[in-house]
């Protein structure tokens, strides 16, 4: 499937961001209620499949040490930041599985295979740090990611990085 | 095990095992671990326990340790030869505890996080899965 949605609304954004009226942060607020129910309305949205996983996730790791080794706590800021990414994911995307690292913060990851794989992880303060092995080559590396913005964008790299591992 | 008065430097050759008490550390499609339990900590040291003059039931013994201490489940463990972390300009540092003269810190992690889980991911896809043998209970008749 196509990215459609993501393509347009984001069009439309840039429109209504010109606008400071009533009228048009009101149809920016509903605009994004649509854009929410509908991503979860597509069966193959990756946010809709994983969601559940992600907030599994967050909950078994939300204490100290849930892994033996003095992990710390799962962020709520990561937790936010991960879903938030989730719903900005094109619709299609393949499903990512969710995971938790030892300071605090949400992961996902994209895996096909022996060296064929991406990972991101989401840093409280609204970074997203990445690896990805692609067959021989290799990549990493950090990309802001603004949950502000009316329609959240993913960082082109990293939608290039999950069509090659996917 | 080692004894505790008089643990060597870790060895290229030596294998090194990370417990994994978290299942979801586990890929189960193909029975594969992921970088995330390689990820080391804030304070930039990973904890691995060797295998030196230990037998496996040993070294499962001290996973079972590390469960037991959280009420967790020991799901298996990863076991990657010290060379595989030392190729990656990490250092193997013999950190022996009073329970557990195998213990190993590895050291020497690089600053930024992207660059950790790179180094995290090429150790993963080193590793080999092992899952604990089926407990036993003797009896004697």
């Amino acid at each position: 499937m196509k990215p459609y949605l993501n393509s347009g609304t984001k069009a439309l954004s840039a429109v209504i961001s010109r606008s400071n009226s009533e009228t048009a942060r009101q149809l920016d607020h509903q605009l994004s209620q649509v854009n929410s129910s509908l991503h979860r309305s597509i069966a193959l949205g990756a946010e809709s499949a994983v969601r559940g996983e992600l907030t599994d996730v967050y909950l078994e790791c939300s204490e100290a040490n849930w892994d033996g080794y003095n992990a710390l706590p799962i962020d709520p800021d990561s937790f936010a930041l991960a879903k938030a990414f989730l719903m900005a994911l094109p619709f299609g995307t393949r499903t990512p599985s969710a995971g938790a690292h030892p300071d605090g913060q949400m992961s996902l990851e994209w895996y096909s295979g022996p060296r064929r794989s991406l990972t991101i992880s989401f840093d409280p303060v609204g970074d997203l740090h990445f690896a990805a092995l692609t067959g021989p080559s290799r990549a990493c590396g950090t990309e802001a990611f603004d949950t502000e913005a009316f329609c959240s964008e993913v960082p082109q790299i990293l939608l290039e990085l999950i069509e090659l591992v996917s | 095990m080692l004894a505790i008065e008089n643990v060597p430097e870790v060895e290229r050759s030596e294998t090194l095992s990370r417990f994994i008490v978290s299942s979801r550390h586990i890929r189960k499609s193909d029975e594969t671990v992921k970088a995330d339990a390689f990820v080391p900590h804030p304070n930039e040291e990973l904890s691995v326990n060797r295998d030196k003059e230990a037998t496996d039931d040993e070294t499962w013994d001290a996973g079972d340790v590390v469960a037991q201490k959280l009420g967790r489940t020991l799901h298996g463990r990863a076991d990657a030869l010290a060379a595989t972390y030392i190729s990656l300009q990490l250092t193997t540092i013999a950190a022996p505890i009073p329970d557990n003269p195998n213990h190993v810190n590895v050291c020497n992690w690089p600053p930024g996080k992207p660059e950790q889980i790179l180094k995290a991911k090429e150790i993963a896809e080193k590793a080999k899965l092992l899952r604990p043998p089926p407990k036993t209970s003797l009896s004697k008749d």
